[in-house]
């Protein structure tokens, strides 16, 4: 068999040739028992790359990257959770200064965010810590906590400290922040937070953050405390129903 | 460069399955195509694509450009064959396996041995139903290469199917 005729039942099988030169390879099929028993041996393949890649399609979808392209409210960015088994390698342009430089603004943001908001004697948003502590994470959509403010929480993921952490976007009269909250001795402490700001012109739903270099700084953030991969809705229901045991 | 239209993000949620066995025939282990294929999301999110971009092509080329920065930023490309276990660490042993199991396991290491442009090319067409001008579109080559990449490759994996270990 030349390589030529291999090359015809190849695209043969695949539907690719056109029509007179599958006609013309049909009529030498019906009388070349060799090519026939080639091309037979090329359907048997076919059909096993098939079943191969059946079978290693047996895991779900990893949650993590559904959740990503969930539809959003326009405006927002979406941020890299960064999860993954090569951390840091495609996203060295995190830079590391300009994570610092934020982390240090968030440490005037987010007091600020909490006040006129109920909070325990350290200074902890018991209203959030409360909602943080009892609802799902949602991927679209907001929960109206008690005191008006809209809560979505987006994911739970375990830290280095064996403690559970969950991210948040909390908005509240036309403005909003995006933080991770860890449970530190049964109660919810918000570790980071930045800001999102709403965008011209557009609703209150829409939002993005302040700066461009703050995109990557929760994810930064879950990147370098995540101790393992974010729970899925069963184990969160299964979490929240456990007090996060 | 816009953020993904809606349509769009339905489209690649839609196409994840396939995208996903993309990421597998480029990095050969389940969980380095889950990375990859997180990581293709993360960059098509954060980049856009245009409101005229056809969304899945888009995203197999990022997917495929994605794991070409990876290779080169981590410098794995002599690693490569040994990265290229399609997980047979997870193969079933000789006991537990049916002949029809043990045979697509010899498929996946013989697949795994194949040249990167010709198992990208066959899995888009073959296992994917990519058109040739679909594949070509996403790999940049010409369709004439297209045809050739994946012949070599099936004539190389039927060599590969009269070893001992295929039965």
């Amino acid at each position: 068999m030349t390589d030529q005729d291999f090359e015809l039942l190849s695209a043969f099988i695949d539907r690719e040739l056109e029509p007179e030169v599958a006609a013309m390879l049909e009529s030498r099929l019906a009388r070349e028992p060799a090519l026939r028993a080639r091309l037979e041996e090329l359907e048997a393949l076919q059909s096993q790359l098939r079943e191969a890649a059946r079978a290693r399609d047996s895991s779900p979808l990893p949650a993590r990257i559904r959740e990503l392209l969930q539809p959003q409210p326009a405006g927002i960015r979406s941020l890299s959770h960064r999860l993954t088994r090569f951390p840091g390698k495609l996203r060295q342009g995190l830079a590391v200064a300009a994570s610092l430089a934020a982390v240090a603004a968030l440490l005037l943001v987010a007091p600020q965010w909490q006040a006129g908001h109920d909070s325990d004697s350290a200074g902890r948003d018991t209203v959030l810590a409360a909602a943080l502590e009892t609802l799902p994470s949602r991927a679209s959509g907001w929960d109206m906590l008690e005191d008006g403010r809209r809560l979505r929480t987006v994911l739970s993921f375990p830290n280095h400290e064996g403690s559970w952490c969950r991210e948040y976007v909390l908005s509240d009269a036309g403005s909003a922040v995006r933080g991770v909250a860890c449970r530190d001795g049964g109660s919810w402490t918000t570790r980071v937070a930045i800001p999102q700001n709403l965008l011209p012109g557009r609703d209150e739903a829409a939002y993005r953050p302040a700066s461009a270099g703050d995109s990557g700084v929760i994810a930064s953030f879950i990147d370098q405390n995540a101790a393992g991969d974010v729970a899925g809705a069963k184990k969160e229901a299964g979490l929240i129903t456990r007090n996060w045991q | 460069m816009p953020s993904l239209s809606t349509s769009q993000r339905e489209l690649l949620l839609a196409e994840l399955g396939s995208l996903r066995r993309f990421c597998q025939s480029l990095s050969g282990s389940a969980p380095d195509a889950d990375d990859l294929l997180q990581i293709t999301v993360e960059r098509i999110l954060e980049k856009g694509m245009p409101a005229d971009a056809d969304a899945v092509k888009w995203a197999y080329r990022v997917c495929k450009n994605a794991w070409i920065d990876e290779l080169r930023s981590r410098e794995v490309r002599q690693r490569y064959p040994q990265q290229m276990a399609w997980d047979s660490d997870e193969a079933p042993s000789a006991e537990e396996s049916a002949g029809q199991e043990r045979a697509l396991e010899a498929l996946n290491v013989a697949m795994a041995k194949l040249p990167p442009e010709q198992r990208l090319a066959l899995t888009l067409v073959a296992v994917e139903g990519k058109s040739y001008a679909e594949a070509a579109d996403i790999l940049e080559v010409p369709v004439g290469t297209i045809m050739s990449r994946i012949a070599r490759a099936r004539a190389q994996l039927l060599k590969y199917r009269e070893a001992p270990e295929w039965e």
